[in-house]
């Protein structure tokens, strides 16, 4: 696929390499050279341009563009303007980032498909995962519901999943379950193993120490904690 | 029984994922030798396991004390530091 980065700060930055390490095409894009320098050598094109530039941006052959991702929320009025620019000039899809609820209301009417909101939603996990020790991950899939890892209670040690009737009783679904398996190295020195199991059967025993990965209502979650 | 028979107690336990046996062992290894660095090291990975991770970086951090140079405790410790 072909990606075209607006903006290499911090997000733009990770957003371009990670798409590039994965085998994509990705044209990084920023008016600051240094920033450029720095993705250069790991993205397919990086260029130093004013992105505010109608006539540099057309350049680009934004229609070829499998998604445009304007990665330029420090400067409200540049991401604005490069949002709606990219969307007249045929963007199939628009990714924005934002630090504010304002901010993204205004990106969505100017052509945005999508608004992310990267300072939100890690402050939202850092608490999370503060403030619940047995919580390794939290990502909130809507208003409603959430994904989250927590450490499986005592209450379901030795029970397999169907017999934790974890559904019925708690309104939790365990799609996943990753456990650290212990194994001697050659050394004679205690390790683990990471093992993830997608879609556990419902035979699966839950071990102890093991993460579940679980989506729930937010209001089932707080009571599996406290099991 | 030696802190020798007592470790090795300690790693099968480990091993046969039974963590709160192998957790006693290993303290009772600590109480005879606290600055064993097997025990501290196998103790933390137990923790880790068992995502006690305060207390996995604890004994981490331990054996570095004692030993600068042992790698793998090292590793573990940078690991459990990210969050």
């Amino acid at each position: 696929m072909q990606f075209l980065v607006i903006g290499i700060g911090r997000f733009g930055k990770a957003v371009a390499e990670t798409l590039a390490e994965a085998g994509h095409d990705v044209v990084a894009v920023d008016e600051n050279e240094e920033a450029v320098m720095e993705v250069e050598a790991v993205v397919s094109q990086a260029l130093v341009m004013d992105a505010t530039n109608e006539r540099a941006l057309r350049t680009l052959g934004i229609k070829d563009f499998d998604a445009v991702i304007v990665a330029t929320s420090q400067d409200i009025e540049s991401s604005l303007l490069i949002t709606m620019l990219v969307k007249e000039l045929g963007a199939k899809k628009i990714i924005a980032k934002t630090s504010a609820p304002l901010q993204a209301k205004v990106l969505k009417r100017l052509g945005a498909d999508l608004v992310i909101y990267p300072e939100r939603d890690m402050g939202q996990r850092v608490a999370q995962i503060l403030t619940s020790p047995r919580i390794f991950e939290f990502i909130e899939l809507s208003p409603e519901y959430s994904l989250v890892e927590i450490v499986a209670p005592e209450a379901f040690v030795g029970k397999t999943i169907k017999e934790t009737d974890a559904r019925a009783k708690y309104g939790v679904n365990i799609i996943g379950i990753r456990r650290r398996v212990p194994e001697m190295s050659e050394e004679g020195k205690v390790t683990y193993r990471e093992e993830t199991i997608i879609t556990p059967s419902a035979e699966e025993e839950i071990a102890s120490g093991d993460l579940l990965i679980v989506i729930a209502k937010d209001e089932d979650i707080e009571a599996l904690k406290k099991l | 029984m030696g802190t020798e028979d007592l470790l090795e107690e300690a790693k099968f336990e480990l091993l046969a994922g039974r963590y709160e046996n192998a957790e006693k062992f290993l303290m009772k290894v600590l109480e005879q030798e606290p600055k064993n660095i097997d025990a501290l090291f196998s103790l933390g990975v137990l923790y880790e396991i068992t995502h006690r991770d305060s207390k996995a970086l604890e004994c981490f951090n331990k054996v570095l004390e004692i030993s600068p140079d042992h790698k793998e405790a090292r590793e573990h410790a940078e690991n459990l530091s990210e969050l």
